[in-house]
């Protein structure tokens, strides 16, 4: 009977230890495509503002925000794969997706405006959703 | 007179030719994610590569013969079929990032996608190949590839804290928020793309193509103990580049496109224009020269004809080999794979090649047979078994890391 308490106490202590560490992980990719969300917003913050300042020609910027909008989709369809284990890794996600589609939307917008136009409008859209990847990355590394 | 300019045309074309599209992602990469704290490792990469080079130089000037005619004969052919497999497969990686890399660059310039430049950027290569003069070939890419510089001119201009990048440069292993593993991950990959494998296949066989001889020896020296450490630097000055701009802001680089970011706060349009020019020099130097090493390596180990000293007719089936590899890295390309993760994975594996590489051609520059009184010094093999207990530990560490890191993820 002691014996096959002390077994049962050592599976669920390895079922908890398999859990956290499930969460762990998840938790790890979702810090992961942040920060590779934070990296391309704030490089096509910087091309932009070289565009303006006429730094920087018109076709590495098309290019720079070309590929930063593909690093943002992969970031989100990298999200869109991490398993979800518990209703904090499912709010931890929710709220990564929400930040990373915000900022897909707005290097696209200012890459079609480049585009079309020859000048992006307003970077404003950018900035704020370049603050909304930092909050949310911001509070899961102090979670960590 | 006419001997200086020689050696100083050499000179500037080893500092241009030193640096391809691994050398240009990787220590961008790593600037930006590391600051200089792997600068050690560019040091450790170039003088291993000057090692080597110049072995194998002296190797081909002293003998007449390229390293893979005497390593199959030397060594027999299993041992060198072994030599060559390893070369090959990497050289035709490196061959498919440094088309990528041409492809990418043109880009820049264009805004047009790199897809649609692969085959251009192919054919170019190809016709280069077949109607341009060796030495014209090799001069241009690398005095072109000298825009590079630029991103030396680029470091001084942003005005950094030499002492903060300094005390990054020294400190040695520090990996700030990135995991251990990671950064030793980041060492064997930028190990690996300094010594990758063609540069010395490249290096003697382009002796044999320009007729070296043992009058030549002092010109080889030359040309590898000042260009490479030269090239090495500016390798520093990319990775300081993005070690002062992108990495305060936490960007890690993951495209060519972000490695003009320094440049253009730098020196704005200009000197983009600059390196730009020379990030099309260097890469498409570098494909031209892979290319040539995948024709190299199979004809010299098959006996075949070789070289662009003999006309394409006596030499077809090393001009048919060529152009296959040049459709093999087309066709990948052209699939969607991304160019940089091809890179980043090519300059891994060229660390995993490497001991099948370097050590056959030190055992070929020991032989007397070949070498007379040229074989190596006491001190040079001494110097060069340490460098392979080096290339071997990058060799076993390359795989566990790539598979730990997820890449360097």
């Amino acid at each position: 009977m002691r014996v096959s308490g002390r077994a049962a106490g050592l599976v669920l202590s390895l079922l908890l230890l398999c859990g956290c560490s499930e969460q762990a992980a998840a938790t790890d990719d979702v810090i992961h495509a942040l920060s590779e969300a934070h990296s391309a917003i704030a490089s096509s913050i910087i091309g932009i503002d070289l565009y303006d300042q006429q730094r920087a020609t018109r076709a590495v910027t098309e290019t720079l925000l070309d590929d930063m909008a593909e690093q943002l989709v992969d970031a989100e369809r990298a999200l869109e794969s991490v398993s979800i284990a518990s209703e904090q890794t499912q709010s931890e996600r929710d709220a990564a997706l929400a930040a990373i589609h915000a900022g897909a939307a707005a290097v696209l917008t200012s890459r079609d405006q480049l585009q079309q136009r020859g000048a992006v409008g307003n970077a404003a859209d950018l900035e704020s959703a370049g603050n909304q990847v930092d909050s949310v990355l911001g509070q899961l590394r102090g979670h960590q | 007179m006419k001997k200086v300019l020689g050696l100083a045309l050499g000179i500037l074309t080893a500092i241009g030719g030193f640096l391809d599209i691994g050398d240009l992602v990787t220590n961008a990469v790593v600037g930006s994610r590391f600051g200089l704290s792997l600068a050690w490792v560019v040091v450790v990469g170039v003088i291993g590569i000057c090692i080597f080079a110049q072995m194998s130089g002296r190797v081909a000037a002293v003998s007449g013969r390229a390293t893979f005619e005497l390593i199959r004969e030397r060594l027999g052919p299993r041992v060198a079929v072994l030599n060559l497999g390893a070369s090959f497969m990497i050289n035709l990686m490196t061959l498919t990032a440094e088309i990528g890399g041409v492809a990418l660059a043109l880009q820049l310039v264009s805004s047009v996608s790199y897809l649609l430049w692969v085959p251009f950027a192919a054919f170019a290569i190809w016709l280069v190949i077949w109607r341009v003069k060796f030495s014209i070939m090799e001069n241009v890419a690398g005095l072109v590839g000298l825009f590079l510089i630029g991103f030396a001119v680029g470091l001084f201009l942003l005005g950094p804290d030499w002492g903060e990048l300094g005390r990054q440069a020294v400190q040695g292993v520090s990996t700030g928020t990135e995991k251990v593993s990671t950064y030793w991950f980041y060492a064997v990959a930028l190990f690996g793309a300094a010594m990758t494998p063609y540069e010395v296949f490249f290096f003697s066989s382009g002796a044999v193509e320009e007729g070296w001889s043992v009058k030549d020896l002092a010109r080889s020296r030359a040309n590898v103990l000042v260009g490479f450490p030269l090239g090495g630097l500016l390798s520093l000055a990319i990775a300081g580049c993005a070690a002062v701009v992108l990495l305060p802001q936490l960007i890690s680089v993951t495209a060519l496109s972000q490695v003009m970011l320094p440049v253009a706060v730098a020196g704005g349009k200009v000197l983009l224009a600059c390196i730009i020019l020379g990030i099309v020099a260097a890469t498409a130097g570098a494909a031209l020269e892979t290319t040539l090493s995948a024709g190299y390596t199979i004809a010299q180990f098959l006996g075949w004809p070789w070289g662009k000293f003999r006309p394409p007719a006596q030499a077809a089936r090393f001009h048919l080999l060529m152009i296959i590899c040049l459709i093999v890295g087309v066709g990948t390309l052209m699939t969607g794979v991304d160019p940089i993760q091809v890179t980043e994975i090519s300059v891994v594996f060229s660390a995993l090649a490497l001991p099948l590489t370097y050590l056959p051609i030190l055992i070929v520059a020991n032989d007397p047979e070949y070498m007379g009184k040229h074989v190596n010094g006491q001190a040079l093999n001494g110097i060069a078994l340490i460098y392979l207990v080096i290339i071997l530990a990058a060799a076993l560490a390359a795989i566990p890391l790539l598979i730990i890191t997820g890449a360097g993820r």
